[in-house]
């Protein structure tokens, strides 16, 4: 069966994970099994060697020099809530994209519900909009680097900038990003930058980080519990990244996630995206030639969403299943988007490519997609 | 009597024993428990504390000193 898939879903995980990232995943769990930061023996201290050989991953990648100021988490869900709570300041007004996952939607949402926050929702893409929406009480800005739905970007230097200018601390999603295109927090001028580990970095399920500019004031706690320091005390130590990281991290998925790091920072990222650029613009090509279809946004990242006229989203997505193509139907978790770009209650199809997909599988989702089309497979049941 | 730097956290810890790597210096990394619970540090050998504690303000990581009577 495995053979036989066809895996355009990577913008949910990637899949499958290269042998380096499989190799790391089973040296750690075989060889550094020790608790990172808890005891003062070897496996121990060779599980923190795995843990900071990854935070130093993490700043290259992001083009940062403070690994303490990486904090591990197991999701970039987690770590956005984590960013949300430890920025908003009771009484804050927070602007946010409309093409926002919830994993920032509903943790923002919650504040509000809670009293403590007001929120605005801007239009991604239009600079004059997200203006018009500040006022004198926004601190915060929440927004995603690129959309999950369409893989549009948001002019992210410039709202980084209108930021700064503002004194409107900045938290970005990189979950789709990440892997893709250049992540600086400096340079966009985001004062947390959030990421997952299981996406294009190449990592497992099971890790996410955050990455806090050392130029922000003392954070609050977000949960408390063992960090393997000062433990006498009844507060999580000052210092990050314990300040955040309470209780025994996922180690051998951030030793997975170090892996793919590194093997996706020897690739050349101009090869890669293109060649990724030039299977979804192959796609879309295909797919155009079907009457009543309609696109989401120009495709980036791989990514590539549509609907066809009279087919429901998840119906589309179950036949491809069932001939073992990979594709996601719905709303991706991503309500704002989905009513920014008018996909109705049908929520859309969507296809994410990977960098180990080719065109010669393309060709075959292509014949499998006319196939089902022609037989009417993808109509007449909701 | 070693030389004991003693960190904020054992990420400062492990950043300060590879720093000293890149000048030389070998540390050992030990736990201990002292004032606030316990504490990540490197035992030095007493002729590299000099070269040591300028490498790590040269890199901006943050430490104490302690001697340490083993």
């Amino acid at each position: 069966m495995g053979n036989k898939l066809l895996y355009f879903d990577h913008a949910a995980t990637s899949y499958p994970k290269s042998p380096k990232v499989l190799a790391a995943l089973t040296d750690c769990i075989k060889h550094k099994g020790g608790n990172p930061g808890r005891s003062g023996h070897a496996l121990s201290l060779s599980a923190q060697e795995v843990l900071y050989d990854a935070r130093c991953a993490v700043c290259t990648l992001t083009r940062t020099d403070r690994p303490e100021q990486v904090v591990f988490t197991q999701s970039a869900t987690y770590a956005l809530n984590m960013a949300i709570c430890c920025l908003a300041e009771k009484g804050a007004h927070i602007l946010i994209s409309d093409r926002e996952h919830n994993a920032v939607y509903r943790p923002v949402s919650r504040l509000c519900r809670e009293g403590k926050v007001t929120c605005s929702v801007f239009r991604a893409g239009d600079v004059g909009d997200f203006l018009q929406k500040v006022t004198p009480a926004t601190t915060l800005a929440v927004m995603t680097h690129v959309s999950n739905v369409s893989g549009e970007a948001l002019p992210l230097r410039k709202l980084g900038r209108l930021c700064r200018e503002r004194g409107i601390r900045l938290i970005l999603d990189a979950s789709q990003s990440a892997g893709h295109l250049p992540l600086s927090p400096e340079q966009i001028g985001a004062d947390v930058l959030c990421a997952p580990g299981h996406k294009a970095l190449g990592g497992i399920q099971g890790v996410g980080f955050a990455v806090f500019s050392p130029t922000l004031p003392p954070l609050p706690e977000f949960i408390s519990g063992g960090s393997g320091s000062y433990s006498l005390l009844p507060e999580m130590p000052a210092v990050l990244p314990d300040r955040l990281e309470a209780g025994t991290p996922p180690t051998p998925a951030i030793a997975a996630l170090c892996a793919g790091i590194e093997e996706m920072l020897q690739q050349d990222p101009a090869v890669r995206e293109s060649r990724l650029s030039a299977l979804t613009a192959r796609a879309r090509e295909m797919l155009a030639e079907t009457p009543g279809i309609t696109f989401y946004g120009e495709g980036g990242c791989g990514i590539l969403s549509f609907n066809l006229a009279g087919a429901p989203s998840e119906l589309v997505a179950a036949r491809l299943a069932e001939e073992g193509v990979c594709v996601r139907g719905g709303f991706h978790c991503a309500p704002l988007a989905h009513a920014a770009l008018q996909t109705g209650e049908n929520g859309c199809v969507r296809l994410s490519f990977g960098e180990r997909n080719t065109e010669a599988e393309l060709e075959r989702f292509y014949r499998i997609f006319r196939r089902l089309y022609r037989e009417g497979a993808f109509c007449g049941q909701g | 009597m070693y030389p004991l730097l003693l960190f904020e956290s054992a990420t400062a810890a492990t950043r300060a024993k590879r720093a000293l790597l890149t000048v030389g210096i070998s540390a050992t990394q030990r736990k201990i428990t002292g004032k606030g619970g316990c504490r990540y540090t490197l035992l030095l050998d007493a002729r590299d504390l000099y070269t040591a504690t300028a490498e790590l303000r040269r890199q901006q990581v943050a430490f104490e000193i302690q001697s340490h009577g083993e």
